[in-house]
C-alpha cells in the first residue's frame, strides 16, 4: 500500500498550483473582504504545506515550517480582528461600498 | 578578542536582535514614559553601529558577519528608522492614546529589527519569515491608528492581505527551490541546481519567490495597497512603513535577483533580467503617473518611492557593475527623498491621521524651513542635477543604453518628466497657495522632526554634490551581486 505521506509528496505540484491559483484568484477578484482573507489564507496553507512536504527530509527545517504556520495563523488572526473593526467602523465589508465611504471621508477631511 | 572585534563579528545579531527584542519587550510589557526614549535610543544605536560598520568595511578591514550589501542597506534603513523614532518623540503622544503608545513603539521596533534582519539575511527561508514579521508588524501598527481614523482599519487589512499573499508566493518559491537545490543559502543555490535550467520546479520556484518579494516591496501592481497603508498609518510610524519595510523587501529582491543571474542556464538568467526590467518599467511608469494624481502627501511619497524602485530595478536588470551600483544608489536616494516628504507632511498636519496635499498649501510662509526641505525632496524626486537621485538615474540610463535597452532609458526619462510635474505641483502649493480655512492653522513644527528633515536634505544635496563615499559603498555592495559566492567555476 502506498504511503500517504509519499502520495501527498508526489502530488504537491497540482496541490500547490490549485492552492495558489484558487486562493490568490479569489483574493484578487472578490469584492467581499471575508472572501479575500479566506483566499489568501487558503493560498498560505497550500504554500506552507508544500514547504513542509518538500523539506521533510531535513529535520532542521521543521522549525522554519512551524514558524511559517504560526505567521500564517497570526496574519489570519490579525486580518480577522481588523475585519471586525472595519465592520464596526463602516457597517459592512463590501469593497465597493467601503471605497465610497473612504472617498467621502477624504472629501470631508479636505473640507469639501 | 577586543570588544570592537566582538561587535564586528556579531554585527548581524546585534542589528537584528537589538531592535527586535526591544520591540517585543515594549509590546508585551509597555514601559510607559520611557518607551519613547528606549525606542529612540535603540534605533539611534543601530544607526550609529550600521554606519560605523560600512566605514569599517570601506576601510578594507577583515570581513564582518555582514556583507557590504547588507551593511549599506541597513545603514540607510537605520538612519531612516532612527530619524523616525526621534520624530516620534513629538508625534507619538498626539498620534496614540497613552495606553497603546508603548505598544506602537514596540511594534515599530519589531518592524525595524525584522527589516534589518531581512536586509542582512542570506538564508531564503529566514529572509521570507523576517519580511513577513516586518509586514505583519507594520499592518498591526497601522491598525492601532483606527482609534483616530476608521480608514486605518481598511488600510491595515489591505496590508495583511498583501503580506499573506506575498508570503504564500514566496514560501511556495522557497519550497520549490529547496526541492531543486537542496539548500536555502542564497549564495550557493545557483551552483547547487545541478541540471542546466534548474530541474523541474526551480525556475517556477525562483519566479514565485521573485513575485513574492516584489509584493513585499510594494512594486506594481500592489503599490496602491502599500501606498494606502503608508497614508493611513499614524504619523509616527509612517517612515517605517513607507520606507524601511519596503527598502528591506527591495534589498532582499536585489539579493535574490543576483542569485538568479548565476543560474547555469543562460536563457533562464536572461528571462529574469527581462522580467525584472519589465516589472521595473511598469512600476516606474505607474508610480510616476499615480504620484501626479495623489491627493495625500504620504501617498505621493509612496508612489514616488515605487517609481524610484522601478528605476533601480531597470538599472539592476540592465546588468554590469554600473547597473547594480545605480540600483543601490537610486534606492537609497529614493528612501531619503521619501523621508523628507513623509516627515514634512507630518509637520504640516498636526492632529490628522492622514496628510492631504492641501495641508502643504502656504507652508512656504508659515514654515519656511520645512517647505525648503520638501522642495529639495521634490527636486530629488525628479532627479534634478546636484541631487543624489541625479547620479543614480544617470547611471541607470547609462546601464540601459549599454545593454541596448533604449525603451528602458526612454521610460526613465519619461518618468522624470512626470516627476517634474509632481514637483511643480508641490512647489506651487508650498509657495503660491493659501491654506484653506477648513484645515485650521498649521501646527508649530516640533524640533523633534528636524533631524529627519536635516538628514534627508543633507543626504540629497551633499551626495549629489560629492558622491565619492556613497558610490564607493554602492560599488562595494554591488560586488556581492556581481560575483556571488559558491558559483561553480
Amino acid at each position: 500500500m502506498m504511503d500517504l505521506a509519499d502520495l501527498t509528496a508526489r502530488a504537491y505540484a497540482p496541490f500547490l498550483a490549485f492552492a495558489l491559483v484558487m486562493g490568490l484568484g479569489i483574493a484578487a477578484l472578490s469584492r467581499d473582504l471575508v472572501k479575500r482573507l479566506l483566499g489568501v489564507g487558503f493560498a498560505s496553507i497550500g504554500a506552507v504545506a508544500c514547504f513542509a512536504m518538500l523539506t521533510r527530509s531535513d529535520p532542521a527545517l521543521a522549525v522554519g515550517a512551524t514558524a511559517a504556520v504560526l505567521f500564517m495563523l497570526g496574519g489570519v488572526a490579525l486580518g480577522l480582528a481588523l475585519l471586525v473593526r472595519v465592520r464596526e467602523g463602516f457597517g459592512g465589508v463590501d469593497a465597493g461600498g467601503l471605497r465610497l465611504a473612504e472617498d467621502a471621508d477624504d472629501r470631508m477631511e479636505r473640507g469639501e | 578578542m577586543s570588544a570592537l572585534e566582538f561587535l564586528w563579528r556579531h554585527a548581524d545579531a546585534f542589528l537584528l536582535y537589538g531592535p527586535l527584542f526591544g520591540g517585543v519587550l515594549l509590546t508585551v510589557a509597555p514601559a510607559g514614559r520611557i518607551a519613547n526614549a528606549l525606542a529612540a535610543f535603540l534605533s539611534f544605536a543601530a544607526a550609529i553601529f550600521a554606519v560605523a560598520l560600512v566605514v569599517h568595511l570601506l576601510s578594507g578591514a577583515a570581513p564582518a558577519a555582514v556583507d557590504p550589501l547588507g551593511a549599506g542597506a541597513v545603514a540607510v534603513g537605520a538612519v531612516v528608522a532612527s530619524a523616525s523614532f526621534f520624530a516620534a518623540l513629538s508625534t507619538a503622544p498626539q498620534d496614540y492614546a497613552r495606553r497603546i503608545r508603548a505598544i506602537a513603539l514596540g511594534l515599530g521596533l519589531v518592524l525595524t529589527g525584522a527589516a534589518f534582519g531581512a536586509m542582512l539575511e542570506r538564508d531564503l527561508l529566514r529572509m521570507v519569515l523576517l519580511l513577513q514579521t516586518a509586514a505583519l508588524a507594520g499592518a498591526a501598527l497601522t491598525g492601532l491608528a483606527v482609534e483616530r481614523d476608521r480608514r486605518a482599519a481598511l488600510a491595515a487589512f489591505g496590508a495583511v492581505i498583501v503580506s499573506l499573499g506575498a508570503g504564500a508566493l514566496a514560501m511556495a518559491g522557497v519550497a520549490l527551490l529547496y526541492a531543486a537545490a537542496g539548500t536555502l543559502d542564497i549564495s550557493s543555490i545557483a551552483a547547487r541546481i545541478a541540471v542546466p535550467g534548474g530541474g523541474p520546479g526551480a525556475w517556477l520556484g525562483a519566479a514565485l519567490l521573485f513575485a513574492g518579494l516584489a509584493g513585499f516591496a510594494g512594486l506594481a501592481p500592489l503599490h496602491g495597497v502599500v501606498a494606502a497603508n503608508a497614508a493611513r498609518t499614524a504619523r509616527a510610524s509612517a517612515p517605517l512603513i513607507a520606507i524601511v519595510l519596503r527598502l528591506a523587501a527591495f534589498i532582499a529582491l536585489v539579493r535574490f535577483y543576483g542569485a538568479t543571474q548565476a543560474f547555469a542556464a543562460a536563457d533562464l538568467a536572461q528571462a529574469f533580467a527581462y522580467g525584472a526590467a519589465a516589472l521595473g518599467a511598469v512600476s516606474l511608469l505607474v508610480g510616476g503617473l499615480q504620484a501626479i494624481g495623489a491627493s495625500d502627501a504620504r501617498r505621493l511619497a509612496s508612489h514616488a518611492l515605487t517609481a524610484q524602485f522601478g528605476c533601480a530595478l531597470i538599472g539592476l536588470a540592465a546588468g554590469g557593475d554600473d547597473g547594480a551600483i545605480a540600483a543601490l544608489f537610486v534606492a537609497a536616494a529614493g528612501a531619503m527623498t521619501a523621508l523628507a516628504l513623509v516627515v514634512g507632511a507630518a509637520a504640516a498636519h498636526g492632529g490628522g491621521a492622514s496628510a492631504p496635499m492641501a495641508t502643504l498649501d502656504g507652508l512656504g510662509r508659515s514654515h519656511p524651513f520645512v517647505a525648503a526641505a520638501i522642495t529639495i525632496a521634490a527636486l530629488g524626486m525628479t532627479g534634478a542635477p546636484l541631487t543624489a537621485s541625479f547620479l543614480g538615474k544617470w547611471l541607470s540610463i547609462e546601464a540601459a543604453l549599454g545593454r541596448g535597452w533604449y525603451w528602458a532609458a526612454a521610460v526613465i526619462v519619461a518618468s522624470s518628466f512626470a516627476a517634474v510635474f509632481v514637483a511643480g505641483q508641490i512647489v506651487e502649493r508650498l509657495y503660491f497657495r493659501d491654506r484653506a480655512p477648513a484645515l485650521g492653522v498649521a501646527p508649530r513644527a516640533a524640533y523633534a522632526l528636524a533631524p529627519a528633515l536635516l538628514v534627508a536634505v543633507l543626504a540629497t544635496i551633499v551626495f549629489g554634490w560629492n558622491a565619492t563615499a556613497p558610490l564607493d559603498a554602492a560599488r562595494m555592495a554591488a560586488s556581492v551581486l556581481t560575483a556571488p559566492e559558491g558559483v561553480a567555476p
